[in-house]
């Protein structure tokens, strides 16, 4: 197939790429930027580890395409993967407080849930455990382990308001 | 000592940041210069006979490198010694909708898989058997012709007088009960990336380095070599980050093998991961089982007899498939006291992927059945269901009926607190209508008896390095699949030498610079790895110890070790700041070198073992319970 040069804004810095108009977004950052931390779970967007924000908006990329994320003479969409949410090359609050409670164990699901939980924090800085538990209900665990995610993402909420 | 400073601490995982942050590397995170991909066709029939594959399609394709096809690795390997019946592709036969016949290997994923379309295989269809009391009764077209009548394996276990026990009960009863087919569903699909590199002094192809998502990195290592017919020692496998296993990355999985062969034949290296659909194929998860249970019992809850004939729908090869079907009898008795037992168990193979190891291997199924009927009889009784187990413990330590030795238990305190906790008898009491609370007991055991590769060796060894300012560094083949073994390891080591984890470094499950542990199975790694880790730091300690002694001028016994400081009991500032660096360095001057101790754990002296030859013979060795 033949291949399209596209401009791609991820995690604030933009990069000119060839690419064939099929190939997904997940596949994109995986394979042309190195950016592995987006995880290919599923194929069939179920389990949520490949979510990246494309202008904040948490998104699927293994059912993306990336033509459709890439910039115009409009529009130049910002995608964040888990590689661009640590804060100043130190663990942001969230990340820490995963490490912490025990919130990543295998770990192949963590990228999801870390940009999952950064969108709705952003969103929405005090959310209730009924909040917490909606935003995340399209990422999977198999480890199952919700309950320290939920203890890491509350000890994180504290810590930026300490820090504020 | 129970005044630990770091075990039993909550401490994030060594690895937690990397996984945090997406810098952590699983197999597919991998990638070499020259890589390139490989893509498996599976079989569109359940059984078959492969009478022609024609590849030159295919690999006359702008992109495709090679096509490999069974004949290029022909060797039988399984992961039971007593189960070679595998092929990295098929030779003759398919015995599975998904079982493996072609991979291409190409330059890109989207290639490869145009290339699949262009492979023309001719099979000629075989009848398929797909319920295991049907493949059982097969008189021709045997899966695997040296399993007649497709039985893998069957036992055939009588322990006390089962009869003479029904005859003294008052109640019997007798039920069968199914139990469906589980896979693992580990968040991250199967991969393997292969690598030759070309030896210098032969200039020909030399080692292998296999980087895979497994659970037992020194089986693959051995299996490869089988498959390869290359020495042991010519294979290197390393495992990354794993993302979950659950049994599911326990034994050699077909496309480990398949990458191997690929990179061999490609001579470049070649990377495989499997897609969602596939990991279903490959599965090796719990296999359906057919249960026909009857137990016997007196008026006051005590249990007489019990009598159970198991059926495995083990799929297509035989994975686990011995052993799966030796637990399922092995831990009947192994949790109650019953005085006399009848286990028939049957391994059949059906046409289906096959059925491997997956968490509580073999037990879960007969214990879902085991303690259903037990809620039975307790209602027939009139007796309440936490009663009639309590009524029924073991008192250890103590021997089972069928000679597994029970040290510990906790199974007593465990239904106390349930009670407690639960607010069981007030609950229980003022249920609303269609809402039940019910309780059901398991178990497992702690350690594997034997290593799959057959050895007296140990089956665990950890090497520590202490470095010149203090550092240490851990070298253990355990296998961290996200269960946190990397940090226990760091969490002993650095307790018994009184230093934080930010001192230690872990260097794990790479068969090149890590000494052999068998596996991330059987709930063995903390038992046995851990205690491996222990008396290597203890030597280590021991060492540092005595330099520390003549040092200070005082008794071995008054030298103190705790929270990076070395010092003489009594004094109350600890001068020493370094975790003994200086001391390691005399000690290595004294003669004795302390750079660098070794641990390790024989197979022989902790393990837990379910050997059951003969119907007479039950297993020798502790078991620890969890």
């Amino acid at each position: 197939m033949k291949k399209e040069l596209i401009e791609l804004r991820v995690n604030g810095r933009s990069h000119e790429l060839a690419i064939e108009p099929s190939e997904l977004l997940l596949d994109v950052l995986r394979q042309e930027l190195d950016l592995t931390g987006s995880k290919r779970g599923c194929d069939d967007s179920s389990c949520g580890a490949c979510t990246v924000l494309v202008d904040g908006v948490p998104t699927l990329s293994c059912t993306m395409l990336a033509m459709s994320c890439a910039a115009d003479e409009q529009d130049a969409p910002d995608i964040t993967t888990v590689e661009g949410i640590a804060d100043h090359g130190a663990l942001a609050a969230i990340q820490k407080a995963y490490g912490d409670w025990g919130g990543a164990q295998c770990g192949f699901c963590t990228p999801g849930f870390m940009i999952t939980v950064k969108a709705l924090l952003d969103r929405n800085p005090e959310p209730s455990e009924d909040d917490i538990r909606h935003a995340l209900s399209g990422n999977l665990c198999r480890c199952t382990g919700y309950t320290q995610m939920y203890q890491a993402i509350k000890a994180a909420i504290e810590a930026e308001q300490r820090s504020r | 000592m129970t005044d630990f400073s770091i075990i039993g601490k909550r401490v994030a995982l060594v690895d937690s940041a990397g996984k945090t942050t997406g810098q952590g590397k699983y197999t597919d995170d991998l990638s070499l210069p020259g890589m390139l991909t490989g893509k498996i066709l599976h079989s569109p029939y359940p059984h078959a006979r492969i009478k022609k594959i024609d590849a030159s399609k295919a690999e006359a394709m702008e992109g495709v490198v090679c096509v490999v096809t069974g004949p290029d690795a022909p060797n039988k390997y399984g992961i039971l010694p007593v189960g070679h019946d595998e092929t990295a592709l098929a030779v003759e036969k398919v015995r599975y909708v998904g079982d493996n016949v072609a991979c291409v290997v190409a330059t890109s994923e989207s290639i490869a898989e145009r290339a699949l379309e262009l492979i023309e295989v001719e099979y000629e269809q075989l009848p398929a058997w797909f319920d295991p009391e049907d493949s059982m009764k097969a008189e021709r077209d045997w899966i695997h012709p040296q399993r007649p009548n497709n039985i893998e394996k069957d036992y055939h276990h009588v322990f006390g007088d089962p009869d003479k026990g029904f005859a003294e009960a008052d109640v019997v009863t007798e039920h069968r009960y199914i139990a469906g087919e589980v896979t693992h569903a580990a968040m991250e699909p199967h991969c393997t990336l292969a690598s030759f590199e070309i030896d210098s002094q032969t200039g020909q192809p030399g080692r292998l380095t296999a980087w895979s998502s497994t659970q037992v990195p020194y089986y693959l290592q051995h299996k490869l070599s089988i498959v390869l017919e290359m020495p042991m020692q010519q294979i290197r496998v390393i495992k990354p980050l794993v993302g979950g296993g659950f049994g599911g990355k326990s034994e050699v999985i077909p496309l480990e093998i398949i990458a191997a062969v690929a990179a061999r034949k490609a001579k470049a290296p070649v990377k495989i991961t499997y897609t969602r659909e596939e990991v279903f194929w490959a599965h090796r998860g719990r296999p359906r089982t057919i249960i026909d249970l009857k137990i016997g019992a007196k008026k006051d809850g005590h249990l007489t007899s019990v009598a159970a004939k198991v059926i495995q729908d083990g799929g297509a090869y035989c994975s686990y498939g011995v052993v799966t079907i030796l637990y399922s009898g092995a831990l009947l008795g192994a949790l109650y006291d019953i005085p006399n037992i009848r286990y028939d168990g049957y391994r059949v193979l059906t046409n289906k992927p096959a059925c491997g190891a997956m968490r509580g291997h073999g037990t879960v199924n007969v214990r879902f059945a085991f303690e259903s009927q037990l809620d039975e009889i307790a209602v027939q009784l009139d007796i309440d269901p936490a009663e009639i187990r309590r009524i029924n413990l073991l008192k250890p330590p103590c021997v089972t009926v069928n000679n597994l030795r029970v040290q510990s238990y906790g199974l007593p305190e465990c239904i106390e607190k349930v009670i407690e906790r639960s607010g069981w008898r007030a609950r229980r009491s003022h249920l609303p209508p269609a809402r039940g609370m019910g309780m059901a007991c398991s178990h497992y055991v702690s350690g594997a008896a034997n290593s799959i590769i057959r050895s007296d060796m140990p089956h665990s060894t950890v090497n520590i390095k202490i470095d010149r300012d203090g550092g240490v560094v851990v070298y253990t083949g355990a296998s961290d699949i996200g269960q946190g073994s990397d940090t226990m390891v760091a969490q002993i080591v650095a307790e018994v030498l009184g230093i934080g984890l930010g001192r230690i470094r872990v260097i794990a499950a790479d068969t090149d610079l890590t000494p052999i542990d068998i596996g991330s199975y059987s709930s063995r790694v903390t038992f046995m790895n851990g205690n491996a880790s222990l008396r290597s730091a203890e030597d280590v300690k021991k060492k540092i110890v005595a330099a520390a002694a003549l040092k200070m001028n005082c008794a071995p016994e008054d030298v103190m070790m705790r929270d990076d400081r070395v010092w003489k009991r009594g004094t109350t500032s600890p001068a020493t700041n370094g975790a003994g660096a200086e001391h390691a360095a005399k000690a290595d001057a004294a003669g004795g070198s302390v750079r660098e101790v070794s641990g390790r754990v024989e197979g022989q002296t902790l393990r837990g073992s379910l050997q059951q030859k003969r119907k007479d013979e039950g297993p020798k060795d502790q078991m620890s319970f969890e």
